[in-house]
């Protein structure tokens, strides 16, 4: 796990509860995968003509977890329900970020956003937003509960709305409605060719010290930069210049990896 | 029965020595099996419950 203290400022509101059974957790809400998730962009490619996500949480349902009789909270998103077999093709009982599941050693394959933090590669996912169009675009399940979460929880990060759109320097939401198979299921086969938004973290986990006290919170507030913007950004700071403007709306991307200068895909 | 990931942030948590060392050294973040950097994916772990009690 990654310590996150301000997560214990999010607010109940924007938690579930859940008992531990037998070690096992019992949720209070659950995500419904079974709607088929739709994207259609617009000539200009975002705001999109029509935006629908495949994962729909009811109204007891949060990733951020407070579990009976046991402190903080815990990030534990589902991803997958029902018994196997699981649809990793078009994610009718699976979140549309599920490439793969393993039910004998208990594994899941996800597909990586890929971003920046202080101009080096980052990876994360990103498997809950409060809002359906971010749910629809990130792939992700959308839960209305987290637009509950309080302010103090999160920590930006930066979206261009009109980034460069090449194939080496693509980013923003135009670069990946126009330019990246966006309206695609992701799958195994295509996972190389999904491409990302390239959005902008503002803090992630210091690996030297994870478990110190920190800043860093998996739960995001989107701001967002709307005027072309014609070469690549790739720290907070340099956003953050731009007088960005915030989206209203959270996003649950818990940090997975770093990048170095090379990787690929960058 | 529904299927969920690992827990990735806690406000309170145990410590995990093992996790930490490795992180450090694979750049990648505990409850993180391992990252696919070519196709962009990552494997964690799953565990299993059950939802509306």
């Amino acid at each position: 796990m990654i310590y996150a203290p301000s997560l214990a400022q999010i607010g109940s509101a924007a938690t579930q509860s859940a008992r531990r059974v037998h070690g096992r957790l019992v949720f209070a809400g659950a995500p419904n995968f079974a709607p088929t998730r739709r994207f259609v962009p617009s000539a200009a490619g975002f705001p999109p003509s029509l935006a629908q996500p495949g994962g729909i949480a009811d109204a007891a349902y949060s990733p951020f977890v407070r579990v009976r009789g046991e402190p903080g909270v815990l990030n534990a998103p589902i991803l997958a329900t029902g018994n196997a077999p699981f649809d990793v093709l078009h994610h009718r009982n699976t979140e549309d970020r599920v490439l793969a599941i393993d039910t004998k050693k208990m594994t899941v394959t996800l597909t990586l956003a890929r971003g920046f933090y202080n101009g080096k590669p980052i990876y994360y996912i990103s498997p809950d937003a409060s809002n359906p169009v971010a749910a629809t675009v990130e792939r992700a399940t959308y839960v209305p509960r987290l637009a509950k979460a309080q302010v103090s929880a999160t920590i930006p990060i930066g979206v261009l709305a009109d980034g460069p759109t090449g194939a080496t320097d693509g980013q923003g939401l135009r670069y990946l409605t126009l330019h990246t198979p966006l309206r695609a299921d992701a799958t195994l086969a295509n996972a190389a060719q999904l491409s990302a938004p390239f959005n902008i973290l503002s803090l992630v986990p210091d690996v030297a010290h994870l478990y110190a006290s920190n800043a860093y919170s998996p739960l995001w507030g989107v701001q967002v930069f709307g005027a072309p913007q014609r070469a690549r950004i790739t720290s907070y700071d340099a956003f953050a210049a731009l007088s960005p403007k915030a989206a209203g709306f959270f996003v649950n991307c818990p940090v997975i990896a770093f990048g170095d200068a090379n990787a690929a895909g960058y | 029965m529904k299927y969920f990931i690992a827990a990735l942030a806690a406000a309170l948590f145990s410590l995990s020595l093992g996790a930490h060392a490795r992180a450090a050294e694979e750049r990648i973040l505990p409850s993180t099996l391992s990252v696919d950097t070519t196709n962009h994916t990552a494997v964690l772990p799953l565990y299993r419950g059950s939802a509306h009690g």
